[in-house]
C-alpha cells in the first residue's frame, strides 16, 4: 500500500511538473472570435473604379481584439461572409486580397498583396443592372481560404487594407453586408 | 518522428519488462463518447471514439497505448450587424496517438476499480481551409472500470487533453494551447495469463 501511495505521488509530482513545464499561459488560454462587421459596403467596384476597405483592429468597434490584445498568442482562423453581386454578363471569380498598404488598382493588389480567398464563382448576369448575388457564410469562406500564414502576419499589424476583385477583366461588383471573423488565442 | 520512435520504444520496453510480473493479462478496447472544448468559442462539443490497449507493468501501474479521434461541433457566432443572425465554422478534429500511463485498479478482474491516467500523444489539429497542427500534447484523467467478468470489462473515463502551440510568426505571442474535455464508455477484452 505504501508502496502504492509513493508511486501515485511520484505520478502526481510528475504532472504537476509538466504542467508547471508547459506554462501558466498555455493552460489558462483560451480562443476568442473577434468579428470586424464595421466595414462599409463596396458599390460600383470596377477594375477602373477601384478602392478598399481599411480593417483597424484597434477601433473602438472592435471590443474583443481591443480587450484580449495585451494577451493574444496567435490567430488560428480567418473568414468573411459578404454578398458579392456580380453586374457582368460573364461568370466572376471573386477575390478577397489582404495588405498592410493602400492600393488603388487591380494590378497592384495582385503584384503585392497577398490573396485571402479565391475562386468564389458569381454567375453571369442576364440583368446587369440587378445582377446577380452569391451569399458566403463564414463556413462557407473556408473553402476558399488560401495563404493563411501570409494573411494572418498582416492581421499581426493590426491595421490593414481589404480589396475585393474578380480575377477576370473587366468586372463590376459589389459587394455588401462584409463581415470579418478571427479566431484568435489568448486570455479569455 | 522521433515522438513516434520515442514512442515506440518505450512501448517496446513495458512489453519486454512486463512478463516478470506474476500475471501478465493485456487487453484491448474501444471506447466513445462525448468531447466538451474548453473555453474555445470557435468550436461546440462533439464526438470521441478511440481504440485502446492495456499493457501492465505491475499490479497497480499499466500503460495503454491508444489512437483517439475527437470531432469538436460547429462554433457559432451571432452577427449583430446582420440581425443577429447565427453563423457557423468548422470546429475542427484531432487525431491523437501516444501512451497513457494508468495507476490505481488495474487488473481488470471482475469488480470495481478506479484509476488514474496520464498520457503523452502526438496529435493532429485539422480544421478546414487551414494548415493541420502536429504537436506533443497531454492527456490527464480519471477511469472507473467494472468487471463484467474476468475477462470482459466497461470502463467509464472523464479525460482532458492539453494541446499546447505556439505562432512563431508572431513575436508578442506566448504558448498557448486548446483544451478538450472528454467522457467516454469502453468496453474492454483481457488475455493473456491469469492469477488463478
Amino acid at each position: 500500500m505504501k508502496k502504492t501511495l509513493a508511486i501515485a505521488l511520484k505520478i502526481g509530482l510528475g504532472v504537476v511538473a509538466l504542467l508547471i513545464m508547459l506554462g501558466n499561459n498555455c493552460i489558462t488560454s483560451g480562443n476568442i472570435v473577434v468579428v470586424i462587421d464595421d466595414l462599409p459596403d463596396l458599390v460600383g467596384q470596377t477594375n477602373t473604379n477601384f478602392t478598399h476597405r481599411l480593417a483597424d483592429l484597434n477601433s473602438p468597434d472592435v471590443a474583443n481584439w481591443k480587450d484580449h490584445r495585451d494577451q493574444l498568442n496567435s490567430v488560428d482562423d480567418i473568414g468573411f461572409a459578404c454578398k458579392i453581386t456580380n453586374h457582368e454578363r460573364s461568370v466572376a471569380t471573386g477575390q478577397i486580397w489582404i495588405s498592410e498598404n493602400k492600393y488603388s488598382s487591380p494590378g497592384e493588389v495582385t503584384a503585392n498583396a497577398v490573396k485571402i480567398l479565391d475562386g468564389i464563382a458569381i454567375p453571369a448576369a442576364e440583368d446587369t443592372i440587378t445582377g446577380v448575388t452569391r451569399s458566403i457564410e463564414w463556413k462557407e469562406s473556408a473553402d476558399f481560404l488560401t495563404n493563411f500564414n501570409g494573411a494572418k502576419t498582416i492581421i499581426y499589424t493590426e491595421k490593414f487594407y481589404l480589396y475585393f476583385m474578380v480575377k477576370e477583366t473587366p468586372f463590376y461588383i459589389d459587394v455588401k453586408d462584409i463581415i470579418l471573423f478571427l479566431s484568435c488565442n489568448g486570455k479569455p | 518522428m522521433k515522438f513516434r520512435i520515442a514512442l515506440l520504444i518505450l512501448l517496446l520496453s513495458v512489453v519486454m519488462i512486463s512478463p516478470v510480473a506474476q500475471a501478465f493479462r493485456f487487453s484491448v478496447g474501444a471506447f466513445g463518447g462525448l468531447n466538451f472544448p474548453i473555453v474555445q468559442a470557435d468550436a461546440k462539443s462533439g464526438t470521441v471514439m478511440g481504440l485502446k490497449a492495456r499493457i501492465p507493468v505491475t499490479t497497480f501501474l499499466a500503460v495503454e497505448p491508444n489512437y483517439t479521434h475527437l470531432k469538436n461541433g460547429d462554433g457559432e457566432v451571432k452577427v449583430t450587424r446582420l440581425g443577429d443572425i447565427t453563423m457557423t465554422r468548422d470546429g475542427g478534429k484531432y487525431s491523437t496517438f501516444g501512451i497513457d500511463v494508468v495507476f490505481g485498479g488495474v487488473s481488470g478482474y471482475k469488480g470495481f476499480n478506479a484509476y488514474g491516467i496520464l498520457g503523452v500523444a502526438s496529435a493532429k489539429f485539422a480544421k478546414k481551409g487551414l494548415p493541420d497542427l502536429t504537436k506533443g500534447s497531454l492527456w490527464l484523467g480519471v477511469g472507473f472500470e467494472f468487471g463484467i467478468t474476468d475477462y470482459l470489462s466497461l470502463d467509464f473515463r472523464g479525460k482532458a487533453l492539453i494541446f499546447p502551440y505556439k505562432d512563431d510568426s508572431y513575436s508578442k505571442g506566448d504558448t498557448g494551447s486548446r483544451k478538450n474535455g472528454t467522457v467516454t464508455v469502453g468496453l474492454n477484452y483481457y488475455f493473456g495469463i491469469s492469477e488463478e
